[in-house]
């Protein structure tokens, strides 16, 4: 579940995490858009996987999450 | 209460007539005596006098025969002593000489017959060998019986003196002390006729006395005793059958009198321990009602405000569900927005954009669902009978608690049966219902685990609905308490526990009935029953409990 959109020069690397597809995934949309490149996680498990993964500079958390929540994943 | 007043009469009747009996016969024994004794004395005296007048005769007698005597004028001193012997009243006068032999008697075939000196008139002298020479008078006369008639005899020694001895005659020599006897007998019959017209008098007029005081003496039992007793028994039944306002009215100065005034006072006494002991439980009715009603006052504001507190925590959830797809719809319509200032609408572009606005549409369609769900919950309608799919109310359920259930990782089982018949009921207060057993079993599952629902059909029951938990279970001793309002074994005080107490409310007043199993450390399960044809009026009676 790491989708990725890559811009032509990336400003920055941002890691997205949220439960609610919708919410991800608009997320993702606006910051690819704005020429970020996007990492989205939908559990904080997913988004430690992503971090060890890649370097992000970022990252989006939702704090009230199930499983390890935003604030756990810091 | 039929043998204490046949057994008080007895009694009342006993004391009033041993009094009586005591009194008359008292006066009766005492009347009888006195009457005896009086009649005793009065026959003595009158014999007395009998006595007396015999003897004056028989001195008469001698004093009048002295002449004849001295001068041996036999015949002369005969006619003297016949003369006196008419008198009426006596019986009989004779002479005896020395020897016993009668020389005159004026019952004149006597005459010259010698009497036996044993014989009763003779015995007073000649009861020794030596005759006595002097008797008094109580030793000189007799009473004695002759035919029907009594009579009293007296007798007089005709003692020599010496006018007799030195008489010309001679007949009596000197050595002689008695000369003869003179024995008068006179007749007792008017003596004792006066005598028994005495007794009678006296018999007469002892029975009129001994009638006349008992008469007084009885009267006076029954007025001094047999009515104030009775009074005070027929006072002290009625005061024991519970008569407490009876007042006895005795009031003899005597220790009846005192009786009676000590049992009224007591009487008095126990009515106003009666009216205290009356007042008292009046008075605590009263408190007891009165702190029912505030009980009851209180419990309604606390069902109200438990409305509230849970009308609030389902808005934060919902507004927390809400939020997510709102937040995709704004940052979705902000991406489109930007897409169409830049002017970027190149086909491949124009796609990208249709699918956002899908999710757009999307997002809202479900906000919406959100939305009217929360009212279902909300709405304070009348209750409602429709024909509803309880599979529909169970997913409506589901919804709202969807976010909750993610929260906690709880897994949700559903096995909801697909030949489900609907159910007559109030959709809104069916899916509150189930809401409640949802919210309770996520509550029970705070580390997770598994939510277990289930619709099935039940050809007795109608359709059931199980909810089932992976919590830790309730333990026996809490089990028989948990549909009690106000019961809570959550650690958060802000809920009042009445949530399972609604629910079960609901349930029964379709009809239905809410049971719970649990094993401890095993979770537990709600099963909702409820028939699939309620009846007209049970649900509107509110309170059927067909268990």
């Amino acid at each position: 579940m790491n989708a990725s959109v890559a811009g032509p020069s990336p400003r920055g690397r941002i890691l997205i995490v949220d439960d609610e597809l919708v919410v991800r995934d608009s997320l993702g949309r606006w910051f690819a858009g704005e020429a970020y490149e996007v990492g989205l996680a939908a559990s904080g498990r997913e988004a430690l996987a992503a971090v060890q993964e890649k370097h992000y500079d970022v990252a989006l958390l939702d704090i009230n999450a199930p499983g390890i929540d935003g604030m756990e994943v810091q | 209460m039929q043998e204490a007043p046949l057994s008080s009469n007895r009694f009342r009747a006993g004391l009033a007539v041993k009094l009586a009996i005591a009194v008359v016969a008292s006066f009766t024994a005492f009347l009888a005596l006195f009457s005896f004794l009086s009649l005793r004395e009065h026959r003595r005296h009158s014999e007395e006098l009998v006595l007396q007048s015999a003897d004056r005769i028989s001195d008469l007698i001698q004093r009048s025969t002295r002449y004849q005597m001295l001068h041996n004028d036999r015949e002369a001193l005969y006619e003297v002593i016949a003369a006196i012997g008419k008198e009426p009243g006596i019986r009989l006068v004779r002479i005896f000489n020395e020897e016993g032999r009668i020389s005159f008697s004026t019952d004149t075939w006597e005459v010259n017959r010698v009497v036996d000196k044993r014989a009763e008139a003779c015995y007073g002298c000649h009861a020794q060998a030596a005759p006595l020479e002097r008797l008094d008078r109580p030793d000189r006369y007799r009473i004695f019986q002759s035919g029907e008639r009594r009579v009293l005899g007296i007798i007089r020694p005709i003692e020599n003196q010496p006018a007799c001895s030195n008489a010309a005659c001679h007949a009596h020599p000197a050595g002689r002390r008695i000369l003869g006897v003179i024995d008068v007998n006179l007749w007792l019959d008017g003596v004792d006729r006066q005598l028994a017209e005495y007794r009678n008098h006296l018999v007469f007029y002892t029975g009129l006395a001994a009638v006349l005081a008992s008469l007084v003496g009885v009267g006076f039992i029954v007025v001094v005793v047999h009515r104030p007793v009775k009074d005070l028994i027929a006072g002290t039944h009625k005061v024991a059958g519970g008569d407490l306002s009876h007042r006895l009215s005795v009031h003899s100065r005597d220790e009846l009198g005192e009786l009676a005034d000590s049992f009224n006072r007591m009487t008095a006494d126990l009515e106003r321990a009666r009216e205290e002991i009356t007042a008292w439980a009046r008075t605590l009715e009263e408190r007891v009602q009165k702190k029912t009603r505030e009980l009851e006052r209180a419990q309604t504001s606390l069902v109200a405000s438990e409305k509230m507190a849970s009308l609030g925590k389902l808005a934060a959830v919902v507004a927390h569900e809400v939020n997510n797809p709102l937040f995709g719809i704004l940052t979705y319509a902000r991406l489109v927005l930007k897409a169409l200032e830049q002017n970027q609408v190149d086909p491949a572009r124009r796609a990208e954009l249709v699918d956002q606005l899908g999710v757009i549409e999307r997002e809202s369609r479900r906000c919406g669902e959100i939305v009217r769900n929360l009212l279902t919950f909300a709405r304070q309608s009348p209750p409602r009978k429709e024909p509803q799919d309880l599979n529909t109310l169970v997913e409506r359920a589901l919804t709202l608690l969807h976010h909750q259930l993610e929260l906690q990782e709880v897994g949700l089982e559903k096995n909801l049966a697909a030949d489900l018949p609907l159910c007559r009921c109030d959709g809104h207060q069916i899916q509150q219902a189930i809401l409640a057993l949802l919210m309770n079993a996520a509550e029970a599952m705070r580390q997770g685990g598994t939510l277990r629902v289930a619709t099935e059909r039940d050809e007795a029951a109608g359709v059931r609905i199980r909810i089932r938990d992976t919590g830790p279970g309730i333990p026996p001793e809490v089990l028989p308490h948990i549909f009690e309002p106000f019961f809570t074994t959550k650690e958060d005080q802000h809920r009042t526990g009445l949530g399972l107490t609604v629910a079960r409310n609901i349930i029964e007043q379709h009809g239905g009935n809410l049971a719970v199993e649990s094993v401890a450390g095993q979770g537990a399960e709600f099963v909702i029953a409820l028939p699939t044809d309620v009846p007209v009026g049970v649900s509107a009676g509110g309170n059927g409990g067909r268990t």
